[in-house]
């Protein structure tokens, strides 16, 4: 288990973005964040959805380069 | 010549836009369903269907469009299906969605493109698995004398254009009540209220549903402009296209639903660049091989159902032909299947050899 771990997704195409999210969020300490570096556009919708409705918080979100995202997601306290 | 080009390519750089904007991927329709319980696209999928056979039987009563000959080879139907759909979860996208893909950048949808036309190709004409197709349409058989579902039940099409119809307008009243959307995509600040409407994200279910309903319709009528009795489909013209490239050069082989494929990754192209989406991006080296087996099962399935997801999936499904009911309800089947088999035993699995390596240093 860590604090923080970075999640680089960039080339895979959906729904892999968003499958190996689900699995690295278990290796994050509560309290601790995912960092996920991806390019999928689909995945700029489905990420968050999966991340608001797991009851994660979405720390930010931003375009880093044009067809590039990252996001970031904590891991609350209680939510785990 | 040039009306097909027009006709055809501004059907498919119609619905490529669209479908680019409303992230329409019916691989992820029907795969959410079971991975992880989002109906989202699904409900989108519904309401092309009810837009389109209303539109499909009000043009039918009014003479415009008229129904062919349309077997129902049930075992085609069943395999081709099951296939189709298994290879899409590979594939990564259905037909449409690769195609449309193409246009954002993805090499790797690009070469599910070039194997699904391998694939449709072979199938048919005097191609390698041609005879294996013909074998497996053999059987084919009436439900009460009829090839469609409102015939096999005896009622009016309308009652099932009034069903769909029905779950469709209950998926929108429910919607109503649905939390807003906790999350704001990061869009570049000096957007007009129109440019972000468009392309500051992902279109929501609702406006996908209508925008891409009504291309299906358009899609008819430009299709009937140019004496093509027919609404989208993607496979033959897919096949064409590299029978045309590769072996005749004939240009009588380009009508409407070629230049409907050609046209679907110009939209593609133009709604992801105007969105910032656009970027060439290639996964590793499996991922790609794995892409080439499911272009190659998709084409085959997809000729042995006597369509895609596109052909039998939207229109054979809105005209209730039980062929394209009967397909599709396997390609369902067969993304559930493909999703377990191709997504989640692996992730299992990785799972499980992360918990071995973790335990170890944390107790």
């Amino acid at each position: 288990m860590v604090k923080e771990l970075h999640l680089d997704v960039r080339g895979e195409p959906c729904p892999y973005p968003l499958i190996q999210a689900q699995q690295k969020i278990g290796e994050v300490l509560p309290g601790g964040r995912l960092i996920i570096d991806f390019d999928c556009p689909q995945a700029t919708d489905n990420l968050p959805r999966w991340a608001t409705s797991a009851g994660y918080v979405i720390e930010s979100f931003a375009k880093t380069s044009p067809g590039q995202w990252r996001i970031v997601i904590r891991k609350e306290q209680e939510a785990s | 010549m040039m009306l097909k080009l027009v006709a055809g390519g501004l059907t498919g750089v119609l619905f490529g836009f669209m479908a680019q904007r409303g992230r329409f991927c019916m691989t992820s329709a029907f795969r959410d369903l079971y991975l992880t319980r989002d109906a989202t696209l699904f409900k989108a999928y519904i309401l092309v269907l009810a837009i389109q056979s209303a539109a499909i039987f009000a043009l039918h009563g009014a003479g415009v469009i008229t129904f062919g000959n349309d077997p129902f080879r049930w075992l085609g139907a069943v395999a081709g299906g099951l296939i189709f759909g298994l290879s899409m979860v590979l594939a990564g996208g259905c037909a449409a969605g690769t195609l449309f893909r193409v246009g954002e950048g993805l090499v790797g949808a690009l070469i599910t493109a070039v194997f699904f036309a391998i694939g449709a190709l072979a199938s048919r004409g005097q191609g390698l698995l041609a005879l294996l197709v013909q074998r497996i349409q053999g059987p084919s058989i009436t439900v009460n004398g009829a090839t469609s579902l409102y015939g096999a039940l005896g009622i009016s099409p309308w009652l099932l254009v009034a069903a769909l119809w029905a779950v469709a307008l209950a998926f929108l009243w429910r919607s109503r009540r649905e939390p807003a959307q906790a999350w704001q995509l990061p869009t570049e600040e000096g957007r007009s209220s129109l440019w972000r409407a468009v392309f500051g994200q992902g279109w929501s279910w609702p406006v996908t549903g209508v925008a891409v309903g009504l291309i299906c319709v358009v899609g008819w009528l430009t299709s009937i402009s140019t004496g093509r009795m027919g609404g989208l489909s993607i496979a033959g013209g897919t096949a064409n296209l590299l029978r045309f490239f590769t072996v005749t050069g004939d240009g009588a082989l380009l009508n409407w639903g070629e230049w409907l494929v050609l046209g679907i990754p110009v939209g593609g192209f133009i709604a992801s660049w105007a969105a910032g989406e656009f970027r060439l991006r290639s996964p590793g080296a499996a991922r790609l091989l794995q892409h080439m087996v499911g272009g190659l099962g998709m084409g085959f399935g997809a000729t042995l159902a006597r369509g895609c997801n596109i052909g039998n999936g939207l229109v054979a499904v809105s005209q209730f032909s039980l062929n394209g009911w009967t397909a599709t309800l396997f390609t369902i089947f067969g993304v559930w299947l493909g999703s377990y088999l191709f997504l989640v035993l692996p992730s299992r699995r990785a799972a499980t050899a992360v918990g071995v390596v973790q335990e170890a240093p944390s107790s």
